[in-house]
């Protein structure tokens, strides 16, 4: 997992160092939540940097795209344009995550968004993560013998087709009043 | 105290809760006191300090918070089953489950129902996330050996490092149970459904599904 962590960081990556306080964020050319979305074979298993609109509730975080060109569906059934934004030390999902959640980034980041008092019900809130991102190599469709079509994917209700194991987050920016 | 008076019979093995991050439970264990009944919750994911491995102090004595206060909230939960207005929000198609059969069937975890463990999950900045459910899924036979994929059981997770279990009220924290319950009558097949939509990443959804077990569970 080292191995494959490393070499994707050195082939998919350009690091660059920047400066948040207190910690040094090793910080990679961001791809957008589409470009992940529209060919999630070539990031599955890799640690990329995802910039997009977050989205969260009492029961799940994304970071969601609310436009795509392309969209996702598999057996029919079209995906949301969503990622699960998980914790590496969440242990139910997986317990040989070799990377720790930076946490000074986390509390910089809430420091941050109080900060600019960001109002979760009308502005939106973008940021970049850096984690491992994770699909699975066939994303099931189920049918209840309602007819209820329902997706085998990540996070809340397996809604998400992909999961973003986040290492750390940077790039705050708040647009006012354009809930989206 | 359970009012549902099931954990007097036996509570060691009423809640087989699976809890992690616990002091040797999984990697993330190690490190970590208990003073009983002293437990409190510790402020946010910061005050936790150490790292996973490395002796998770914050995170363990969290887990056990939420384990303490998880077997009333199920009780609450329980007792408000026993409402009308708060059951006919649960198995709503004929022949569906018993909600308060399926709670204890999570509860105890010894079904293909699924189970209820505490877990640390992550947050949006400015919002707090008290639970999460994951559809189990399972390949049914339908016959001439064909296989039919279905949600077969769910596991909620308890956040234990922010929401409802750690600053919540014992209301908040059984409006949280009876919340994932909706949704496990949704996502088990056979179970009958609910009147709690599938919210997804929709906030609304998810407002307006707790709202809807408070109103009818809770008043």
């Amino acid at each position: 997992m080292n191995a494959l962590i490393c070499g994707a960081m050195l082939t998919l990556l350009t690091p660059i160092l920047a400066q948040t306080p207190n910690v040094l964020v090793e910080k990679v050319t961001p791809v957008l939540v589409c470009d992940v979305l529209s060919d999630l074979a070539k990031f599955n298993g890799k640690i990329i940097s995802i910039r997009g609109v977050v989205e969260g509730s009492n029961e799940g975080t994304w970071i969601i795209a609310t436009r795509c060109a392309v969209r996702l569906v598999t057996d029919g059934y079209l995906w949301r344009t969503a990622i699960a934004i998980e914790l590496p030390s969440t242990l139910f999902l997986r317990d040989d995550v070799d990377f720790q959640l930076d946490r000074a980034a986390i509390e910089w980041l809430d420091h941050k968004v109080k900060q600019m008092q960001y109002k979760g019900t009308t502005d939106t809130l973008w940021l970049t993560y850096i984690g491992l991102f994770e699909t699975k190599k066939k994303l099931e469709v189920g049918v209840d013998p309602s007819g209820k079509r329902w997706p085998d994917g990540f996070g809340h209700l397996n809604t998400a087709p992909g999961r973003l194991l986040i290492k750390t987050v940077s790039d705050t920016f708040v647009e006012r009043g354009k809930r989206r | 105290v359970d009012p549902s008076g099931l954990s007097d019979t036996c509570p060691e093995c009423i809640y087989s809760l699976i809890v992690y991050g616990l002091p040797g439970a999984g990697g993330g264990g190690g490190g970590g006191s208990y003073e009983g009944d002293k437990l409190e919750a510790l402020p946010d994911m910061g005050a936790q300090g150490s790292q996973q491995g490395s002796g998770s102090i914050g995170i363990s004595a969290n887990s056990l918070l939420v384990a303490s206060r998880l077997p009333s909230a199920i009780g609450m939960a329980l007792v408000a089953l026993t409402k009308t207005d708060c059951a006919k929000l649960f198995s709503t198609e004929a022949n569906g489950l018993n909600p308060s059969y399926l709670l204890t069937q999570l509860a105890t975890g010894v079904s293909r129902y699924g189970f209820i463990q505490i877990d640390q999950l992550s947050y949006k900045p400015g919002t707090v996330r008290s639970a999460t459910a994951t559809q189990i899924s399972a390949p049914v036979p339908i016959g001439n050996d064909a296989y039919h994929t279905l949600g077969v059981g769910v596991i909620i997770t308890i956040n234990n490092i922010a929401g409802s279990f750690i600053s919540g009220n014992e209301i908040d924290q059984a409006v949280t149970i009876l919340h994932e319950l909706g949704h496990a009558f949704n996502h088990i097949y056979d179970a009958g459904k609910s009147l709690i939509k599938d919210d997804g990443e929709d906030t609304k959804l998810s407002e307006s599904n707790t709202k809807l077990v408070k109103d009818n569970c809770f008043k």
